[in-house]
This record gives C-alpha cells, sequence and structure tokens, in this order.
C-alpha cells in the first residue's frame, strides 16, 4: 500500500510535467478533481464516438458492466479464468493483503476510467480498447475476491472511487490526457508504468498460488499496455 | 420361418458400416474435413490440452468459424488485417494472403502475411501456444489490438510479435470469402470441457452440429427458424458480421435493409448447418 501511494504522488508530479509541455487550452476548466467529466453520467461512455473497432459492437453501458460488453476480451481469454478455477485455493488472506487487492482492483479501475474518457475524445481505438482490457482485470481480480469471500468493490460508475485519491488522481490524469494525442498516449504509459510496479511489489509480498497467478496475469497485460503507448509515443 | 433376402442384409449392413466407420474415425481423431468451419485439432499435451489449436487454422477457414471455435470475433480478425467487410464472418483467412503476400516489413526483412498470420494472431490474442514461421508478419494494427486487447505474454514473446509489423494494408475490393462448412463451429471456445465459471463467458451456446434435418431456407426464412434448425445467437451474428435482430424477422428483408448480399449470408448460414 505504501509503495502504491507513493507511486501516486510520483504519478501526479508526472503530470504535471505533462500538463507544462502540452499546449492548447485546459479541458473543462473549473471542473472539480475528481468528480466525473460534465455531461458524463456513470455507465455512457464507449457508446459514442467514430473509428474502427469494438466500440461498433459495445452495448452503451456495458464497459461498466462486469463482464458484459459487446466483444469483451473475456470470450477469447476464458483460459485466464479457467487455469485460475483450476488452481486450488491458498490460504486465506490476512486484513493487510485484502487492503492491497482492494487498492489494486480500484487501480485497475483507475486506468479503465481514464481510457473510457480518453476514448470518448480521441478517434484511434486503442483507448476504447483498452478500457475493455481493463474491465477484464477487474472481472478477473473479481474472480479471485470471489474465491476468498472478499466482497468486490462496487463500482459506482466512472470517476467515482473509494479512495480519495485515486479519485483526485482520475480528475489529473484525464484533464492531462485530454491535451492531446500524444499527452494522452504519455498518460497511458504513466499509468501503466505505475500498476507494474504495483503489481511488482505484490507479487513480492505474496505466495498463494492463485494469487500470484492473477498478479502475473494482470502484470503481462500490463506490460502489454505499456508497450502499445510506447509504440505510439515512438511514431 | 423364411430366411430374410442377402440383398435386404446388405442394404441395412452397407450404410451402417459405412457411416459408423465414419462416426467412429471422427471420434478417434482420424477422420478430419475441410472447409469453412471445418473442426480444428486440439492442443494434447500441456495447460492448454483440450483447447482447438491455432496452428490447425487454414486457409479456408471462414472468420466467422474462426470466432466459433477460438472465440477472436471476427470483426477483430477483419480489423488486424485490414478488411473493411460488412460480413466479416464470411471472409476466409486465405483472403490475407491475397491482401498482402511478400511484404516488405517495418524493420526492412521480407515478410510473408498470409493464414500464418492468422494462427499468429488468434494464439497472441487468447493466450493459446503457438510458433510462427520465421519470415511471418503482422499488420501493425493487428499488433495494436493484441497489445491492447490480448493476452498477457512474456518480455520474448513480445519483442518478437512487434519485430514482425508490417504496415497495415487496406482492403478496396472483393476479397475470397470462405466456401461452404462442412461441420459447424461450436459458439465460443468458451464452451470447452476446461473453461471455468468466468465471468462473461458465453452459455454454451455452443452446441456443435445442428439437427437441421428438413430445413429449407426460402426467402421467407426467419432467424428464429435458423435457432431452431440448430445455430447460435453467436454463430449467426459471426455470419452477419453484426448483431441479431428480432427472431421473427426474415433473414432476406434483414440483408435487403442493411446492404448485406442475401445469397451470400444464405450460403454461410447454410455452411453452419452442414449443408
Amino acid at each position: 500500500m505504501k509503495g502504491i501511494r507513493i507511486s501516486l504522488s510520483a504519478l501526479a508530479l508526472a503530470i504535471s510535467a505533462i500538463a507544462a509541455l502540452g499546449a492548447g487550452p485546459a479541458f473543462a476548466a473549473g471542473q472539480k478533481e475528481g468528480a466525473p467529466l460534465a455531461g458524463q453520467a456513470p455507465g455512457q461512455g464507449l457508446g459514442r464516438g467514430g473509428g474502427r473497432g469494438l466500440g461498433r459492437g459495445a452495448a452503451p453501458g456495458g464497459l461498466y458492466a462486469p463482464g458484459a460488453q459487446g466483444a469483451a476480451p473475456q470470450a477469447y481469454r476464458s483460459a485466464e479464468f479457467a487455469a485460475l478455477a483450476a488452481l486450488p485455493r491458498g490460504d486465506a488472506l490476512q486484513a493487510g493483503q485484502i487492503a492491497e487487492l482492494v487498492s489494486l482492483y480500484e487501480e485497475e479501475k483507475l486506468a479503465r476510467d481514464v481510457y473510457a474518457a480518453l476514448g470518448e475524445r480521441f478517434g484511434p481505438p486503442i483507448f476504447r480498447n483498452l478500457a475493455l482490457s481493463e474491465r477484464s482485470h477487474m472481472d478477473l481480480l473479481a474472480a479471485l475476491f470471489e474465491r476468498y469471500g472478499v466482497s468486490t468493490p462496487v463500482d459506482r460508475g466512472p470517476g467515482l472511487f473509494q479512495d480519495a485519491e485515486k479519485a483526485a488522481a482520475y480528475g489529473r490524469l484525464v484533464e492531462a490526457g485530454l491535451r492531446g494525442e500524444a499527452e494522452a498516449a504519455a498518460v497511458g504509459a504513466l499509468i501503466e508504468r505505475d500498476d507494474i510496479q504495483s503489481l511488482r511489489e505484490l507479487v513480492q509480498s505474496n505466495a498463494n498460488e492463485d494469487l500470484l497467478y492473477v498478479l502475473d496475469r494482470l502484470l503481462a497485460g500490463s506490460e502489454n499496455h505499456l508497450a502499445a503507448f510506447e509504440r505510439r509515443l515512438q511514431r | 420361418m423364411k430366411k430374410p433376402s442377402p440383398y435386404i442384409a446388405l442394404a441395412v449392413l452397407t450404410p451402417a458400416i459405412l457411416f459408423g466407420g465414419i462416426a467412429g474415425a471422427k471420434a478417434l481423431g482420424w477422420w478430419r474435413t475441410s472447409g469453412a468451419g471445418a473442426e480444428p485439432a486440439r492442443l494434447d499435451q500441456g495447460g492448454f490440452a483440450g483447447s482447438y489449436d491455432p496452428a490447425d487454422i487454414r486457409g479456408s477457414s471462414s472468420f466467422a468459424s474462426i470466432e466459433g471455435f477460438f472465440g477472436v470475433p471476427a470483426a477483430l480478425l477483419a480489423q488486424a488485417f485490414g478488411f473493411d467487410a460488412e460480413a466479416p464472418g464470411l471472409i476466409a483467412a486465405k483472403a490475407v494472403e491475397e491482401l498482402y503476400g511478400e511484404v516488405r516489413g517495418i524493420g526492412g526483412e521480407e515478410r510473408d502475411v498470409g493464414t500464418d498470420a492468422v494462427k499468429l494472431f488468434v494464439a497472441r490474442m487468447s493466450g493459446l501456444p503457438f510458433e510462427p514461421e520465421g519470415n511471418t508478419g503482422m499488420p501493425e494494427e493487428g499488433i495494436e489490438l493484441i497489445l491492447t486487447l490480448g493476452a498477457g505474454m512474456d518480455q520474448a514473446t513480445r519483442d518478437d510479435l512487434i519485430s514482425r509489423a508490417v504496415a497495415t494494408r487496406r482492403a478496396d475490393g472483393p476479397v475470397s470469402q470462405a466456401g461452404p462448412a462442412t461441420q459447424a463451429a461450436p459458439a465460443s471456445q468458451a464452451a470447452a470441457p476446461s473453461a471455468g465459471s468466468a465471468a462473461g463467458q458465453g452459455s454454451a451456446a455452443a452446441a456443435a452440429a445442428p439437427a437441421s434435418a428438413g430445413f429449407s431456407f426460402t426467402g421467407r426464412t426467419s432467424f428464429g427458424e435458423l435457432i431452431a434448425a440448430g445455430l447460435s445467437k453467436s454463430q449467426i451474428e459471426g455470419a452477419l458480421g453484426r448483431a441479431m435482430p428480432p427472431s421473427a424477422t426474415s433473414v432476406k428483408d434483414f440483408c435487403e435493409s442493411n446492404g448485406l448480399t442475401f445469397s451470400q449470408v444464405k450460403t454461410a448460414l447454410l455452411g453452419l448447418l452442414g449443408q
């Protein structure tokens, strides 16, 4: 947890650097930090916007329903869920471990919500696709919670978090990312680097085989996402 | 008691031996069909034993059948390789070879983009094991889709994938479409026996070959009749490349009002029915 908090602080500094580099008007001047973007109600998201890709088939609001959206990765990544189901459940989780996993769930939600907001603005489907992918990460964690009888945090909609720090980070990240496509990709890379750091710390501090499996899958996914953003930034 | 005629016994035994032999050979994996919807072989070892093997995707495989067996949406396959088709499920894997073939990769090497690239895309999206040929290329759009939506992979596999990049082409003319299938595809790999109770998994709509004996596909046939004949909603949507309308809608009316060619859609659906 400590590492995650420090990491978010570093994220805030990096966002400031992006904002300083960026040109153009700030988005939604006067918007309250951490609040949902103007006009963005829970459940809205991928349905609007042009471009090719998965957005076409996704039901409006589906991004925010567990495992229910159109062409969701779960359809072809069911092997991950099946592999988790086949693993033995490990030792009971301690309160500290549960808190760390709940925080991780909210980090995945932060990524999903930021990408969904950026996907509303920008044409390339990368953000909408990544929002779907982050949703599948949340679902995999939810499957883990279910195994241990831990309540999955209630998803109250985009930009709304249990942790006030993440709510504030959401506002800053979206604002920085909406300055332009390059800035959006930089924000995405920041989010993924932060996720990777948190996941590596959790891998070091946990031993249950099923838990490590889920962390490994999330880590591999975040590394893929980071590579996607870095490719965009190199173009 | 009168002894049965040898001709009658022959008439009964011949088809019994013939079809029984085919059924037995299929059960043992000795009989494999080919065509747009042919069932791929299954992996027989490792953690993915029982899953369909991407290496057995063929040039004649339709994107709809790939979606059926591996769960990778036909629309996603079409997008990865630059097809902007109205009915992506009808595209055959070999159309990728026709669109690209041998091209120069982003890194300057000669790359071949064809059916092996389709296998690679499916494998990296789903996380199933597959070793591509050395010179197989992958369109940049396909790489981005894998990185954003696909299964996780280790650094070496990711570096290998990225090194295969070729510029994405756009198909602006007719492309190879899959011929009639000889066997219906299950709706999803998720229905494989090894699949767990994951969130988001489809129902086991996956029922394989429909019992469509006596089914006649006419201009008045509705989507409900196709369901009754044994097709799943996901199979129909794979062939249409879009969501299925209310079941009372006639297929022909739907095609005409959505710019689809009825005869092509009918051929694909009949193929999935094994007709």
